[in-house]
Parts: structure tokens; C-alpha cells; sequence
């Protein structure tokens, strides 16, 4: 089963790069789709995993998660960091049933606004790909 | 355990220790129990055997904030988790004497522990005394999460929501769990309120999420959790789970290498990118 | 003719059929060991536990998450009221310790000064069928507690197992049809009630308990207490609840989600600071609640001797046990006050 709807993405961005990256893209004008949200952080090692549990459980189909690339880090280290955790994270919700494909770890720099709009679509278009998510994550307590 | 006994006594009398942190059997409950011994008149009661399933490590912090130097009687997998606590400074091990046991695995409701399965050491990586034969360690079998793991996608979300919506939340698998202690839990912060109060699916799934992830690469499989949940959740399926992604990607499992740091604190440049993409079957 | 009437056991489905078609009918229900409550459902094959049902019956009346007032964010002056249903309700296989729970719990949301409105309407809507236990469990107290297993205040109606069947009598004067449906003969045979088992877990006067605030023994006690919140979510009278509010896109609720003073951050005051910071504040702390602080506010000690809290404890080392050594305690010191 296709999913119906436009899928939802939350994009998390570092500040010194994959955001900038995301205003050249704007700037440049390239298109991509407006599904993805953006939430600027101030690096890549401050994205908790807690932060993508939480995307899903309120109802994102999708998370990005995007910082420098390794060794461009503006505080050093923040990308290595984040890359051990964003590995595991990304396992254990494969194991509770939320697929691989639904997370989408990228670095893209301050000079690729290209890169940037491509990895959108490409992710927007595999989210569509996929069958419905659980339909039982988002919240529906409040619903009944 | 007649030389555990014995040496206990002796540690007694040479005043190394103050307090001894063991087992006793409870002719109340019928069952053995951890106990706290502090006196040599006691130690005959301290028994070590396949019901002591405890981890004791989890009274350590509290017990060594009372007494300068305290006993404690080691099963392997407790001796990991104490490896991982003195690695974070929760304890300091100067104030511990280890009495390390070798663990012949135990029992819980009379059937061998599944967490024994899956045991990598059976003696404490830390251990000033050690009593009985170490084994050799075998692979980790991990039969029941292979189950979970052939399973499609929306078959494992809907055993897991089946799972999770059960939790009352009570805290029991924090409360027990030697490797969780936080001075404000996550789940008890208000603002940002990361974690709702209320036990309910979607609340109860990032608290189960948020629980294993904290553990990722520290958690000794010791299965108090399991143990304990009153409600029964396999929580170690989900421990097991990101102990497998761990020791898969950066081959570490957690506490069997006295000093060695958690492998999420490490910086790892040599990390392959690929760890974050792709399919890792 | 006694005033017992009698159910054969071949007619117990078409009696709950019968009782379920007025009311929403609750039974125990065994599920992977453990029994639990469940509306009944015409497929099941019924069974009673011979003595209590792990769940406490307190999740009926006032559940683990219960919403209390709905609001829009997006509109001023949103907020409505949560209402009960009013659907007629029976709880049917409740035992006496589970009444009692019921009983303190009117006494804390009923007759407190304030009427929690939510609980009033599921109470008032609950019709409470008793059973009486075939025997004493291997944790169950009651009788230490001023009860007993055939104890029927606050139950409508109660009835026992007997070999072929069930005796059912009336208590209240709410329920007078349930007890004339056809099924139920009249009968001879009458209840009589045993001898139960007593003593196991005595516990000292209220005063006496809440003298032992300083004492010593609650280091001792809070060594290997976990300070899990286990015995105070399966307690029929912990009743500790917290307010949040929950919002999920644009529409929210006002929530009471349990609570437990076991926790450190039940406790946790804004600027950080915890009066109950150890273990052994939190364990006194519910003790002396349980048998001293309640019956100062509420006219009665709150533990029911259900026995939950044992089997629910992961050291399996919980309050009975607790208030034993406790009462053991306040005696010796007695014992050598009055030698002194």
C-alpha cells in the first residue's frame, strides 16, 4: 500500500552547515518539497535521539538529520558523536517496527544548496515509496 | 560456598570490610533475598547459589555513601555493570572489596535465567577474590530477539504496542536497574516535557525507546528489568537489541573491559559512514 | 429456606448473559497468569480466582491516566468537562479486601470536603457483586486488618463457590431484581463461615507507628529498597495522582496520571530542593501513611492486607513485612522502656 497523504519529514539541521547549505538552496533557488520542517540546532551532537523518538511518536513519517561532514565539525568532534548515536538509535527503531528508511542521516555543507534540495526529494519520494506507518504510533488517545 | 564464608569472615576480622553485601535466605518469604550483613555473627547466613538472581551493584551507591569499605559478593554480570558504574564514577572502587563467584547461571521460577544464555563471562571482570571456575565464554545466542527480528515491520510495531501499552509506568526497570541514575530522570523533567507523565501508548513507547537507548553500550543484560516489570514487558528484548547493534558495529560488549569507556562517549573517527545508512542485516 | 439463593454451575453463563444485557458487566479474566479485569464477553469461559485478582479493582474507578477537562488552544474559553458514562456497570468477583479499598476511597474522593465528580459518577453507576474467597491466599491479610474474607459491607450482593454451584445473597437494597431472575433457586444450604488464618502480619496503633518517625530502623529498612513505585500502583488505596496537561495537535486535555511518593520527584519542590531525598524518607513515608497519617485524616488505617504490594515487589520484601518488623520493633522498645 502507497501512502495517500504527503508524507511529513522533520529535517534537523546543524546551524554552521547543513542549515546554510539549506538557505543556499533557497537562495539559489532550487526546488524541493516543502515537505520537510526544519529545526536548526546548534550542531549535529546536539540531536538526542529522544528528539527522533519523539518526531515519530507525534506523528512524523520521517526524520533528517543532517550535519557537516566528517572533520568539518565547527566544534571539532560534535559529527562523530552524533554518528555513533544516530547508528544506534536508528537500530532500535528498525527493531520496534519503524523502518531504516524512515531515518536519513546525510552531511551536506554550507556550499551544497544542490545536495541539499536532491537529498528532499529523494527522501520525500522513498518516504512516499513506503507503506503506511504504524498506524498506531501517532498519538491516537486523543482521537477516541 | 564454604570458602566464600570463610574468606567473608576473615575480611571481617582483619576490619578490611564493614559491611558485607550478599544474600540471605528468608524463611518469611521462603526465597533468598540481597541483605546487607554488618556484622561477623551473621556471615554464616550469606548464601550464594542458583536463586541469587539479584544484581546487587544497584545498592552500592547508597551503601557506600554510609560505609567507608563495603563487601560484595559478585556474579559476572553484576561485576560488569559495577565495571561500567566505576568507569562513570558512581562508585569508587578503593571502597570496594570484590568477592567475585563463578556464576553457574541462575534460576527464575525454578528454569534457568534465559539472560545465561547469552552470558559472555561468568566471573567479574573486577574481582579481588575470585571462588569457583571461570567458563569460556560462548556467542551470544539471542534466540528470543532472532524471533522478533524475522518478524515484518508492522508485526514487530504491533507486538511491541501490545507490549508497551501495558506499562503503568512505575519505574520499577529505573528503580532496578544498577546503570540508570540519573540525578533528574528525563521522564521526571517538565520543561522540555520530552516524556508525558501519563501512561498511554505514545508516552509509554519514547519511555521504552528513551530506557534502552540510555543504555546503549553500558547495559550488562543483567534482566533485572525483565525481571522485576510487574506487568512483564520484555525489556530485554529491547537491551538485547541495541547490545547486538553495539557489538555488531563497534564490537564492544559493554563492562567486560575494566576501564574501557562506553562506546558512545568515545570519539570514533575511523567510524565507516556506512553505519548510518543502508540496510545492516 | 435460608436467605441464600442458589445458581447451578451449568446455568452461570446464561446468568451473566442475562446480567449483562443491563449492565456493563466486569470479571476477573485469567491472562498469562495473571488475573485481571475484563468486560465479559459472551465467548469466554468464565472463572473466578479462589482469592484475590492481581489487578486492583482501584484502575475501574479511577484509571492509571484519566482525562479530566478538554481543551482547544486555538479557541478561547474551550474548556468542557470530561462526564462519566452512565451506562449501568457491575463489577462482579470482587472480594472483601477490594471493597475496603472501595470504602477508603469514598472517604478520600467522596467525603474528604470536596466531591471528585468523576469518580462519584463511576461509583455511582457500579453495581459491586462480592465474592467471598475460598481461601486465604499466601500474602493475603485481611483478617490483621479488622476484616475477613466473608466480609459484606460495601458490596450490593455477594455470593460463594460451593461444588455444584454458587449461593448468591443480597446485601443492599439497590440490585432486588438481579437476585429474581429465574436461574437463581431457593435453597437450604447456607454459608457458613470458617476459621481464617490470622496473625501473620500484625501491625502496631497508629500512635505507636507514628512515634517510630526517628527511629533507626528506616536506614535499615531502605537499604535494599529499590523505591520503585510497584506497590503503590497495584495498592487499592494509593490514591497520590498528578495533573498534566497533554496536547496533541491543537487539542488538549487536562489529565490525573498516578503518582507515587516513592519517587524522588513526587516530592521535588521548584528551586530543586527534596524534603524526602533518600530512601528511607520515602519508605517511612508511605509506611507511616499507610498505618498512622490516614487514620488521623481519614478515620481508618488505608491497607486493605490484600497483599498486592508482596507480590508485586521485585525483592519481594514489601510492606507487610515491613510494618511486621516494624510492630516487632515498637514492641522490644517498649519492652525496654518499661524495664528501664
Amino acid at each position: 500500500m502507497k501512502m495517500n497523504k504527503e508524507p511529513q519529514i522533520l529535517g534537523i539541521l546543524c546551524k554552521w552547515c547543513s542549515y546554510t547549505g539549506a538557505d543556499l538552496a533557497g537562495t539559489s533557488r532550487f526546488t524541493y518539497p516543502a515537505n520537510v520542517k526544519i529545526v536548526q540546532v546548534p550542531c549535529s551532537g546536539r540531536v538526542d535521539p529522544v528528539m527522533i523518538f519523539k518526531a515519530f511518536v507525534e506523528g512524523y513519517d520521517g526524520v533528517m538529520v543532517s550535519g557537516c561532514h566528517p572533520g568539518d565539525c565547527h566544534y571539532g568532534t560534535g559529527n562523530y558523536h552524533a554518528r555513533r548515536k544516530l547508528a544506534v538509535a536508528r537500530r532500535l527503531l528498525n527493531f520496534v517496527g519503524i523502518n531504516y528508511d524512515r531515518m536519513h542521516f546525510t552531511w551536506i555543507s554550507a556550499a551544497e544548496g544542490k545536495k541539499f534540495a536532491d537529498e528532499c526529494t529523494q527522501f520525500t519520494q522513498q518516504l512516499k515509496d513506503l507503506a503506511d506507518k504504524p498506524k498506531t504510533l501517532a498519538r491516537k488517545e486523543l482521537a477516541k | 560456598m564454604k570458602e566464600l564464608i570463610v574468606k567473608a569472615k576473615e575480611l571481617f576480622e582483619l576490619k578490611i570490610i564493614e559491611v558485607l553485601l550478599g544474600w540471605k535466605y528468608d524463611e518469611i518469604i521462603s526465597d533468598v533475598r540481597p541483605y546487607l550483613f554488618k556484622d561477623i555473627s551473621e556471615i554464616d547466613e550469606l548464601i550464594y547459589d542458583r536463586r541469587s538472581v539479584h544484581n546487587l551493584t544497584n545498592y552500592l551507591p547508597n551503601i557506600t555513601k554510609r560505609y567507608k569499605k563495603v563487601g560484595i559478593v559478585l556474579k559476572g554480570c553484576d561485576g560488569r555493570s559495577l565495571t561500567t558504574q566505576i568507569v562513570e564514577h558512581r562508585i569508587n572502587l578503593n571502597q570496594i572489596v570484590a568477592l567475585a563467584v563463578g556464576c553457574e547461571g541462575v534460576d527464575i521460577d525454578e528454569k534457568q535465567a534465559p539472560k545465561c544464555d547469552d552470558c559472555p563471562t561468568n566471573i567479574s571482570p573486577i574481582a579481588d577474590y575470585v571462588f569457583g571456575e571461570k567458563k569460556t565464554a560462548t556467542e551470544p545466542g539471542y534466540d528470543q530477539l532472532k524471533k522478533i527480528e524475522a518478524m515484518t515491520d508492522p508485526e514487530r510495531w504491533d507486538f511491541f504496542a501490545v507490549e508497551f501499552d501495558k506499562c503503568t509506568r512505575c519505574y520499577a526497570c529505573r528503580q532496578i536497574c544498577p546503570l540508570c541514575y540519573c540525578e533528574l530522570c528525563i521522564a521526571d523533567q517538565h520543561e522540555p516535557k520530552w516524556i508525558e507523565a501519563s501512561a498511554k501508548l505514545s508516552s509509554n513507547t519514547m519511555w521504552h525507546l528513551t530506557r534502552a537507548y540510555h543504555l546503549a553500550g553500558r547495559c550488562s543484560d543483567c534482566g533485572e528489568c525483565d525481571r522485576i516489570c510487574p506487568e512483564d514487558i520484555p525489556l530485554r528484548l529491547l537491551n538485547n537489541a541495541v547490545e547486538k547493534s553495539v557489538l555488531e558495529m563497534f564490537n564492544v560488549r559493554a563492562g567486560t573491559i575494566p576501564d574501557e569507556l562506553p562506546p558512545l562517549v568515545v570519539l570514533a573517527k575511523e567510524d565507516p559512514d556506512e553505519i548510518l545508512g543502508g540496510r545492516h542485516e | 429456606m435460608s436467605n441464600w439463593k442458589k445458581l447451578k454451575l451449568k446455568d452461570l453463563n446464561r446468568f451473566l448473559d442475562e446480567l449483562s444485557s443491563g449492565y456493563e458487566l466486569w470479571i476477573p479474566e485469567k491472562e498469562k497468569q495473571k488475573w485481571i479485569w475484563s468486560i465479559y464477553d459472551k465467548t469466554d469461559e468464565v472463572q473466578f480466582p479462589p482469592n484475590i485478582i492481581d489487578e486492583s479493582v482501584k484502575a475501574l474507578f479511577f484509571p492509571k491516566r484519566r482525562p479530566i477537562a478538554e481543551f482547544d488552544l486555538k479557541k478561547k474559553w474551550s474548556v468542557k468537562q470530561v462526564e462519566t458514562s452512565t451506562k449501568p456497570r457491575a463489577i462482579m468477583g470482587l472480594r472483601s479486601c477490594d471493597a475496603e479499598g472501595i470504602n477508603y476511597m469514598d472517604r478520600v474522593f467522596l467525603h474528604s470536603g470536596y466531591t471528585d465528580e468523576l469518580y462519584k459518577g463511576e461509583r455511582d453507576r457500579t453495581l459491586l457483586i462480592g465474592m467471598i474467597c475460598d481461601e486465604m491466599g499466601e500474602n493475603c491479610h485481611c483478617t490483621d486488618r479488622n476484616s475477613s474474607p466473608d466480609k459484606t459491607e460495601g458490596m450490593d450482593i455477594i455470593f460463594k463457590r460451593v461444588p455444584d454451584g454458587f449461593l448468591f445473597r443480597q446485601i443492599t437494597e439497590k440490585v432486588s431484581d438481579i437476585l429474581n431472575f429465574g436461574l437463581l433457586i431457593d435453597t437450604d444450604e447456607i454459608y457458613e463461615a470458617p476459621e481464617w488464618p490470622r496473625g501473620r502480619f500484625e501491625v502496631a496503633a497508629p500512635e505507636d507507628v507514628l512515634d517510630t518517625y526517628d527511629d533507626e530502623f528506616w536506614n535499615d529498612v531502605s537499604d535494599i529498597c529499590l523505591t520503585c513505585g510497584g506497590c503503590t500502583f497495584s495498592c487499592p488505596t494509593c490514591l497520590c495522582f498528578l495533573v498534566a496537561d497533554e496536547k496533541f495537535k491543537g487539542k488538549c486535555e487536562r489529565v490525573t496520571v498516578w503518582d507515587t511518593c516513592q519517587f524522588s520527584a513526587y516530592s521535588r519542590m521548584a528551586g530543586g530542593h527534596n524534603p524526602r531525598d533518600n530512601n528511607a524518607a520515602r519508605v517511612r513515608n508511605r509506611t507511616l501513611d499507610k498505618f498512622g497519617y490516614s487514620e488521623r485524616k481519614y478515620g481508618r488505617t488505608s491497607c486493605t492486607g490484600c497483599g498486592r504490594c508482596v507480590i508485586i515487589c521485585p525483592l519481594k520484601r514489601s510492606f507487610p513485612y515491613i510494618a511486621r518488623n516494624l510492630t516487632e520493633r515498637i514492641k522490644e522498645k517498649k519492652a525496654a522502656s518499661q524495664g528501664a
